[in-house]
């Protein structure tokens, strides 16, 4: 294929090399020495044109081979040319005979034979062209000068001899030579591609042939002496041939085979480029200033629930969160030729309303002049990172609260070393810093020394052995002891304690916690102290003294006035509801009756008296003081019960009763007394001074006598009214206190 | 026309006191009973009521409430005439509503005395009244100051028997006798008031 391939490209080269040979030979029925000089002009023409191609090709040159050749050409047209000009009958050199063409010939055919030697000897070797080229002129001037001046190169013609047995011998080895050429070209044809090779073997074979016809000719203008002059021209075509090929179309066609080869890789790239780009889950995408799409992948498009189709082209701006809008604004403006490429994280509106976050990385792209012209970002949805993030940083934060309010702190032991390294929220609850202490880090003494009470340093001290002498990898413990903080203040902390083991299983590191409990611990205390208080008051009431569920209305504690009033053990009486201190089942409903109401009105229930009855059956009088209990939530949890006996006060009640009533008969009765008195007086004065006026002053006198001691009893009535008002008005003395009548003691008192 | 109702469970003393008064040229009616002095109001009105207050079954405070809620018979002046002992209670309670109080036994001077005072008073509150309504003085005011000129007299006089059965201090001031401050308080307001008026009434 290849060779026709050639022949095709060279059809017309070919076809004018015929035509020329052809010429050629026609001439010489003219004559001869045209015909030479034809043939020999051209074929220096040739080996020139050789040159030339070579030399201003030789970067295009596969290898080094052709390059050689062209320039032994221009060396070996140079001597052709004097062989030319020293032809027989050019009579530019005279005296010399046909002697001087013929060794001109064959210095010229050995120079060409050499240089097909060398030259495939050269292929792998640096070609110093500059080098070879003074070599060659050197060895031109070398022939030249044995020629011309020393008469030392061997003569090829005797006149009338004809050719000498050196010349014939010459062209023997001559092309033994080129036969020789033809192997070293032959080894090393992998450097040549096959028809530049076949060429040049062609030319080489050409020569050759050349050479044994010049073997035969007597004359110099004989017929063996025309063939190997077209033979020779036909050889340095084919070198021409193999040159143009080589070093002028191949170098073209591999520009264009490579060029085509690169568009191929390009289209094959941009393929695999594209489909990175689709098969992208990030958002991808290019955009005007205007925001007018240009490109954007199918990750982005479909994220907005769209084509890339009904994207590009057309402007689009997702909707950015309204807090984000000026940070986006002032990301973009940003963006300059020196500062083309920034990320940025911001939320937008989903169609739907949902707000997402999203990364992007976007590039601005300038112009020579710095003028913006478009965008090209790089971006994706990070909404859940973000929302892992934030999780996490609440978690992280929710944790560092509940430290704080727990006043909690991290440490760590390294057991080797004995150090201890701390935080600043440890050194907070120290009431100190980093700054104060030099550092995190601080020996186990130093800590000891300086914050645990001395009174507590052995606990810590046996805790650390514990930990260092553990093999148990959840050993966890727990310990409380006093520090004293940097303050001086002396707190109470608990520390609780892990171990890190090593893979021989022996602690290298104890971590922990030290919680500031001090607050704690004193409410614990305080506690303690009100429920002691609580339980010593409870205990050491007069009154019988319980403390009942809520529903059912169990006794959960009572007192030990309880257990003297109503005669039971509190063994006896706790757990049980309080029926049986009631007199019968109709009172316990009077009772509750009575006090549920204002349960349920929310109101406090006044002290108010109930019958109650003892363990031996006595039914008693009590007052009663109800106060419901609470829960936390406000539900009703139970009651506080006050029961006194007031037996005594009833009984006093009704002595004081019945001395009052009878002190009320009393003051009537004397009332009434003095008004009875004094009417039979009224009557006497009253018919004594009617009837007898001459003894009224007498009687008057006996009866204002009368009157005085009456009213010295009404004087003590009086008094005793008022005070009697007086106790009824203030001590209700008197009254009647009828039973489950809220009655306000205060007033007593 | 009765000008004198007198109201006692002691038939002799009715007997003795309509002997008095009747010589004084006053009609004079007696009943032995509450129910029977509410019944004869009922239909006489007398000019004045002269009241005993221990009577069996309904005592005299009982027939004073009566009277005072009775629309015939509640400005009809009384005069309460008794051998009880007052209280300072009582004068709290009911020195709005009587017009006089004298403690037996007396002499017929005496009850002449209490007598024609009220009817002095009487005539003298009547001839104020009357100018005053003359000048356009409104009734309210006028009523005021008629029970204000009867209030200030019973209450005095009551407060001066108390001083003479507690003894001591002065009857002026109500003295120092504690028991007595609300009393005083009383008067004191009732003058002040009567002071005012006094000015409005005599124009």
């Amino acid at each position: 294929m290849y060779r026709n391939g050639w022949l095709r490209a060279h059809l017309g080269s070919v076809g004018v090399l015929g035509v020329f040979l052809l010429i050629t030979a026609l001439t010489s029925l003219y004559s001869y020495l045209l015909f030479h000089t034809t043939a020999e002009l051209f074929s220096i023409i040739i080996a020139g044109a050789i040159f030339i191609i070579a030399w201003n090709s030789r970067e295009y040159l596969d290898n080094q081979y052709l390059l050689f050749l062209g320039i032994g050409y221009l060396f070996i047209a140079g001597i052709d040319l004097v062989h030319t000009l020293a032809y027989s009958g050019m009579n530019i050199f005279t005296g010399y005979g046909a002697n001087l063409p013929t060794q001109l010939w064959i210095a010229g055919r050995s120079l060409e034979a050499a240089t097909l030697i060398a030259a495939p000897l050269m292929i792998r070797r640096r070609l110093y062209a500059r080098l070879l080229g003074v070599v060659y002129a050197a060895i031109f001037a070398l022939l030249m000068a044995s020629i011309f001046w020393w008469g030392i190169f061997p003569d090829c013609y005797i006149e009338g001899a004809g050719l000498t047995p050196f010349k014939i011998y010459a062209e023997y080895v001559i092309s033994g030579a080129l036969a020789l050429s033809i192997l070293f070209l032959w080894q090393r044809r992998e450097a040549f591609e096959r028809d530049i090779l076949d060429l040049v073997i062609l030319s080489i074979i050409a020569t050759i042939g050349s050479e044994i016809a010049f073997t035969f000719y007597v004359s110099v203008y004989g017929f063996s002496n025309l063939v190997g002059h077209l033979l020779k021209i036909i050889s340095f075509a084919l070198i021409y041939f193999a040159l143009v090929e080589s070093g002028i179309r191949r170098p073209y066609d591999l520009i264009f085979r490579n060029l085509k080869q690169n568009e191929e890789e390009l289209r094959r790239s941009e393929e695999r480029f594209h489909a990175i780009i689709e098969d992208q889950t990030e958002f991808i995408c290019r955009f005007l200033p205007d925001g007018t799409h240009l490109f954007v992948n199918e990750a982005y498009a479909a994220y907005f629930d769209m084509s890339p189709e009904e994207l590009v082209g057309r402007s689009f701006r997702p909707t950015i969160h309204p807090d984000d809008r000026e940070r986006v604004r002032a990301f973009f403006a940003s963006l300059s030729p020196d500062h083309p490429v920034d990320s940025i994280e911001h939320r937008i509106i989903m169609p739907g309303g949902e707000v997402r976050w999203q990364w992007w990385n976007d590039r601005a792209i300038f112009d020579d002049q710095g003028h913006l012209i478009e965008y090209q970002s790089v971006g994706r949805d990070i909404t859940d990172r973000k929302q892992a993030r934030e999780a996490l940083e609440e978690n992280r934060r929710q944790l560092e609260e509940a430290m704080d309010l727990a006043h909690m702190a991290r440490w760590e032991f390294d057991i080797a070393s004995g150090i201890f390294t701390f935080n600043d929220r440890f050194y907070a609850l120290y009431a100190t810093t980093a700054g104060r202490e030099g550092g995190y880090q601080m020996p186990a003494e130093v800590y000891a020394r300086e914050f645990v009470h001395p009174d507590d340093r052995h606990v810590v001290a046996d805790e650390v052995e514990k930990a260092r002498e553990t093999r148990d990898p959840r050993f966890m413990s727990r310990i409380e002891h006093r520090i004293i903080r940097r303050d001086g203040e002396v707190r109470s902390m608990v520390v609780r304690t892990g171990v890190s083991l090593d893979e021989a299983g022996r602690p290298v590191k104890t971590h922990g916690v030290n919680q500031d409990i001090t607050e704690r611990r004193e409410a614990e205390e305080e506690l303690q102290r009100e429920k002691d208080l609580f339980e010593s008051t409870f205990e050491s009431l007069r009154d019988a003294a319980f403390v009942l569920g809520a529903d059912p209305v169990v006794i959960r504690m009572a007192n030990a006035a309880a257990e003297k009033i109503f005669g039971y053990s509190r063994d006896e009486m706790v757990g049980r509801t309080t029926g049986f201190l009631h007199v019968d089942e109709a009172a316990l409903a009077r009772f509750h009756e009575h006090v549920y109401p204002f349960l349920e009105r929310g109101e406090s229930i006044p002290r108010f008296r109930f019958t109650m009855k003892r363990k031996d059956g006595t039914v008693f009088p009590t007052e009663n003081a109800m106060t419901p209990l609470y829960g936390p939530e406000g539900a009703h949890t139970g009651w506080i019960s006050l029961v006194r006996d007031i037996t005594p006060e009833v009984e006093a009640e009704r002595r004081e009763e019945q001395a009052m009533r009878q002190l009320e008969e009393n003051m009537e009765q004397l009332a009434t007394l003095n008004d009875q008195i004094r009417n039979p007086l009224a009557v006497i004065v009253g018919l004594v001074d009617m009837d007898c006026p001459g003894t009224i002053g007498a009687v008057m006198k006996q009866a204002e006598r009368i009157n005085d001691i009456i009213t010295l009893l009404d004087a003590g009535w009086v008094r005793s009214e008022k005070t009697w008002e007086f106790l009824h008005r203030h001590y209700h003395l008197g009254d009647e206190t009828p039973e489950l009548q809220g009655k306000d003691t205060e007033d007593r008192e | 026309m009765t000008d004198i109702l007198l109201v006692d469970d002691n038939p002799d003393i009715c007997r003795i006191y309509h002997r008095m008064l009747s010589k004084m040229g006053y009609a004079v009616e007696t009943v032995e009973s509450g129910a029977e002095a509410l019944s004869g109001l009922a239909e006489d009105r007398p000019a004045l009521v002269l009241l005993d207050l221990m009577m069996e079954p309904m005592d005299g405070w009982e027939v004073l409430r009566r009277m005072r809620a009775d629309d015939r018979m509640q400005d009809v002046p009384v005069i309460i005439l008794t051998g009880k002992m007052l209280t300072p209670d009582d004068v709290l309670r009911y020195g709005d509503q009587i017009h006089g109080f004298v403690m037996k036994p007396l002499r017929r001077a005496d009850l002449e005395d209490v007598v024609r005072e009220f009817f002095l008073e009487a005539e003298d509150i009547e001839a104020r009244t009357r100018n005053a309504r003359e000048r356009g003085v409104d009734e309210a005011t006028i009523r005021e100051y008629v029970a204000l000129r009867h209030q200030v007299r019973v209450l005095t006089e009551m407060r001066g028997c108390l001083d003479r059965v507690l003894g001591g201090g002065d009857p002026d001031t109500g003295g120092d006798r504690p028991e007595l401050a609300d009393i005083r308080t009383r008067l004191d307001d009732a003058k002040a008031r009567l002071g005012e008026l006094e000015t409005v009434i005599a124009g």
